[in-house]
């Protein structure tokens, strides 16, 4: 049997017994399998990620200095929207449906995703929609200049710009809910005999409820566009006061949306976190079903929180009592997921190749992420600290700490599994250590920033920010040139990398596990008998 | 694997030193400020204090919780032979772990809310200021109490030439206004806010004020300053190109500097009334339009007339300036604004003569040599 | 699996499917139509 190496781009011959993929571009346009698809998804995550991380670099080339010296404020502010659009619709998130598509059949013995078919569109729509998010910088006044959250009515000034990135909202988020129903689908009809539902891999239960946020969340934001746009060109009033409307119902429409979307992206780096730590402790994940029915508990509880990023937008102080303590209350199973992952290395054989530093990286960062969250939640220091760098800060280390640092544990951890080969554990572990380092230097100055009272979104400040600025600029500049020390040891892996056995990992469990590295190209086409894990 | 982890050890040091010797070696070190500036209202000291005792449990939390977890990567590690232990659940820690937590944030959520009923408390103002955000300077309108009347605008004061790095910054770089709002120390100021065109925010840090500045909507919000001085603060909502150019400047003064100041205000106002029925000459409006264009127009459509191309529209050699049959079209933009688009309104901020001599500016700069001149009474008839 | 087991899996799939997009036609629908009652009809 010649095994496709499903994450490289040679489409070579294949004598499986079932009909093999066309050859060449066809193969990967017309694909219905969960590998490829979940290949194509993480390449193209990459690639916007650097894409996204471009655009992170101009805005911080910008305020290196206090002044105008390389873009204008217009374009800068193209920039952080574009940024943000991109690096939450195009990089975090299909990096995570690019592992569930790759992992969730692997981990519950199904031969394939449920409609396979529909994978293919969800993914073809992605690069669609991107190219209309980055098209928009090229139509005469450019790309919306409104922040990712486009806020009426400066949203309703914007120029065509803002209606390909309408357009192209809508469809990132056709492809998000139909991978949603796909992944809900396939969990919950498709496991190998003898899966139960408490017994599932627990990155199959983050994905799985993380879908079920993605069904609830994504229609509100396409409303939300969708009003957006008729209030632009077909002369309704939702957002416009002098028609009657109101703009601060966008924010909570938006909002609303917009909170468990923060969820969307950190469950699943929760799920891959709970796999590799177990793995490299080599001792079964402490408290199984607390974690599960904390991830649930977060999953609701982030539909009830959304209006403490509207602290100063006016709402009325039973408003903002409520909100607070609602968004305090997320503190409490957040904490019990950390402390979990804390007891399931106690007493473990703990051994730290990249996947485990980078959970640990994760832990550490994502907890200090956590922090400043609680602190933001506190609606009387929020007043000081909304729309300051302090935020920026705060969820970047959510985002960047939490969920990149997630998606590469899990790409260092399965990565042999998909290509055969393995990494380069010295440059891997260089990778982890000067993304950590310049993360740091990036993000954590900017804590203090915020602090001081800068605002965020201006392309220019006051002297007194200088100094952490130009930190905060080179840790920037450190960080985006060290990721591309990943794609090169990737491809080197690939190219002159050790071969693997199944069992990559000695510590590792799963049905994932028990098929040959590279996984072949059909898996499970029989559905194995699930023995059962330790919990 | 040991050796190559000595290695990195060495590398983080280095790099670490090379960080900190660079920080140290910065002669502004005066100017890392590492947590808020300490409020000069009641209040905003209150919710300081919280933030730093909020942080103090979370550190002390962090401290403890990766306390065990670095004892466990020291201690559990494979290559020191450690073998896995086998459990998996424990139902007392669990509880604990969940309880505990929980109670320390009662204890957190309970001087959050009294200090967050304080801060939002708005009543029996000494005096009422309405703040407006435009695109992009702020307008003061001072409704009720001691000032009553008194009504501006307040710009961005720094030079352009600054801000393109042509001139030296000054100290004051981008925290200086026209004209700042001025209070009376130890009074009870209540800040209403609204917007003309998108949403901003009305901020002071030192006053610990935030709030949001919907048009069509009033808000509110208050301070009570208890120490004289300029205090400076940003809008901070994004509200479009020149947002982070429209910086907020409060000067709190005592009681009789700030009864000295409404009466110059009132005097400078009534002397300020241009005659309405004035009929003025080409040159004249050339000079006072130039500068209300500056104010108001440049910052969109350029002081050349050039605007942004395909965002802000020219003026120079534009059919509305330039053509003779539209010159009722151009009184009436610049009046009523364009829907839709970033061009507001202006009859609500500028006087008659401003907008005749700003629209004959327009119609003669540049290319536009016209030759109309628009008078006071032009304006006052469509208005 | 046999052709049978397949077929009962597809309809049970579907049915899935089915419901959940009934989900999010209601949540997209629901939410314009609320918005547009508190923006005065």
């Amino acid at each position: 049997m010649a095994h496709e190496h499903a994450i490289g781009g040679h489409a070579g011959h294949d004598d499986h017994e079932h009909h093999g993929p066309p050859s060449g571009i066809m193969r990967w346009i017309t694909t219905t399998n969960h590998k490829d698809i979940g290949s194509m998804y993480l390449w193209f995550s990459f690639i916007m990620f650097l894409v996204g991380g471009a655009m992170a670099l101009v805005i911080r080339a910008e305020l290196f200095q206090p002044g105008l010296q390389v873009v204008s404020p217009d374009f800068f502010n193209q920039m952080i929207t574009l940024h943000a659009l991109i690096m939450v619709f195009g990089a975090i998130m299909p990096a995570f449906v690019g592992f569930s598509n790759w992992m969730i059949p692997l981990q519950i013995g199904a031969p394939d995703m449920a409609f396979a078919r529909m994978n293919n569109w969800s993914f073809w729509i992605l690069p669609v929609a991107s190219f209309l998010l980055i098209l928009s910088m090229f139509v005469p006044g450019g790309a919306p200049g409104t922040g990712w959250t486009l806020y009426p009515p400066l949203s309703v000034q914007q120029g065509m710009g803002m209606d390909l990135a309408i357009f192209g909202i809508h469809l990132l988020g056709m492809s998000s809910i139909m991978g949603g129903i796909n992944i809900i689908t396939t969990i919950l009809n498709m496991r190998a005999p003898g899966m139960t539902l408490m017994k599932m891999p627990m990155f199959c239960w983050t994905w799985l409820i993380t879908a079920f946020l993605l069904i609830a969340s994504m229609p509100v934001l396409a409303g939300a566009v969708t009003m957006l746009l008729t209030d632009r060109h077909f002369g309704t009033t939702f957002f416009n006061a002098a028609g009657g409307g109101d703009p601060v119902l966008f924010q909570h429409i938006f909002w609303f949306f917009g909170h468990p979307e923060v969820y969307i992206i950190a469950l699943p780096a929760f799920g891959v976190i709970s796999q590799v730590i177990p793995a490299f402790s080599r001792k079964p994940i402490f408290g199984y079903a607390s974690m599960v029915y904390a991830i649930a508990a977060i999953a609701i509880i982030s539909f009830f929180v959304w209006a403490h990023h509207m602290y100063v937008t006016g709402i009325p102080l039973t408003g903002q009592l409520y909100f607070m303590y609602a968004t305090m209350i997320i503190a409490v199973p957040t904490g019990v997921k950390v402390f979990n992952w804390v007891a399931t290395m106690w007493k473990g054989s703990l051994s730290f190749e990249t996947p485990m530093l980078f959970a640990l990286g994760f832990l550490f960062l994502f907890t200090l992420g956590g922090f400043s969250g609680l602190v933001l939640a506190i609606t009387a220091v929020d007043i000081l600290l909304q729309e300051t760098y302090y935020v920026i800060a705060h969820f970047h280390y959510v985002m960047v700490a939490g969920a990149v640092f997630s998606a590469y544990a899990g790409a260092y951890y399965w990565l042999p599994k998909w290509t055969g080969y393995m990494y380069d554990e010295t440059l891997g572990k260089w990778h982890f250590w000067l993304t950590l380092i310049f993360f740091n230097m990036t993000f954590f100055v900017q804590h203090f920033l915020g602090l001081a009272g800068m605002p965020r979104r201006v392309p220019d400040y006051a002297l007194q920010f200088t100094e952490f600025n130009m930190i905060s600029s080179i840790g920037a500049f450190g960080l985006g040139i060290s990721q591309l020390l990943f794609l090169y040891i990737v491809l080197k892996a690939r190219k002159s990398g050790k071969k693997v056995d199944a069992q990559v990992w000695d510590g590792a469990e799963g049905l994932e596990w028990t098929v040959p590295s590279p996984a072949p190209y059909h898996t499970f086409e029989t559905p194995p008998v699930f023995e059962g894990g330790k919990h | 694997m040991k050796v190559s982890m000595k290695k990195f050890a060495s590398v983080t040091g280095a790099t670490a030193l090379a960080i900190w010797s660079l920080i140290s070696s910065s002669s502004a070190w005066a100017d890392y400020q590492l947590n808020m500036h300490v409020p000069v209202t009641e209040a905003g000291r209150r919710a300081y204090d919280l933030h730093n005792d909020i942080s103090l449990i979370c550190l002390a939390i962090f401290i403890i919780v990766f306390g065990v977890l670095a004892y466990s990567l020291i201690f559990h590690r494979k290559s020191k032979g450690h073998k896995a232990a086998d459990f998996h659940e424990h139902l007392g820690v669990e509880i604990a772990w969940t309880v505990i937590p929980s109670i320390i944030l009662v204890l957190i959520a309970i001087p959050s809310t009294t200090t967050l009923m304080e801060m939002k408390d708005t009543s029996e103002p000494a005096i009422t200021v309405k703040v407006t955000g435009y695109q992009w300077k702020w307008g003061y309108d001072y409704l009720k109490g001691e000032g009553e009347g008194i009504k501006f605008l307040s710009v961005l004061a720094t030079p352009k030439d600054q801000i393109h790095n042509k001139a030296e910054k000054s100290p004051s770089y981008m925290m200086e206004v026209d004209n700042p709002l001025v209070v009376p120390v130890n009074t009870k100021i209540r800040i209403l806010t609204t917007a003309n065109d998108v949403i901003h925010a009305w901020a002071v840090p030192a006053f610990a004020v935030k709030q949001d500045a919907v048009p069509g909507f009033i808000r509110d919000t208050w301070f009570k300053a208890e120490k004289e001085g300029t205090y400076v603060g940003q809008c901070s909502e994004l509200c479009g190109k020149d947002h982070g150019y429209m910086p907020i400047v409060v000067k709190v003064v005592s009681a009789g500097e700030y009864s000295t100041w409404v009466d110059e205000q009132k005097k400078k106002a009534a002397s300020n009334v241009d005659d309405p029925n004035k009929v003025w000459t080409l040159d004249e409006s050339m000079v006072r339009g130039e500068k209300v264009y500056n104010t108001a127009c440049a910052s969109c459509h350029g002081a050349n007339g050039q605007g942004i191309p395909g965002t802000f529209p020219a003026l120079d050699g534009s059919k509305i300036a330039k053509q003779a049959k539209n010159k009722a079209a151009h009184i009436d933009i610049v009046l009523h604004g364009k829907a839709g688009t970033a061009m507001q309104a202006f009859g609500g901020q500028l006087s008659d003569t401003d907008i005749a001599t700003v629209v004959t500016y327009e119609r003669n700069a540049w290319g536009n040599k016209t030759g109309d001149v628009i008078q006071p009474a032009d304006i006052k008839a469509v208005r | 699996m046999t052709d049978e087991e397949m077929r009962a899996l597809r309809a049970r799939n579907v049915r899935t499917a089915l419901i959940l997009a009934g989900i999010v036609l209601v949540v997209f629908v629901s939410f314009i139509i609320r918005s547009g009652y508190m923006s005065g009809g």
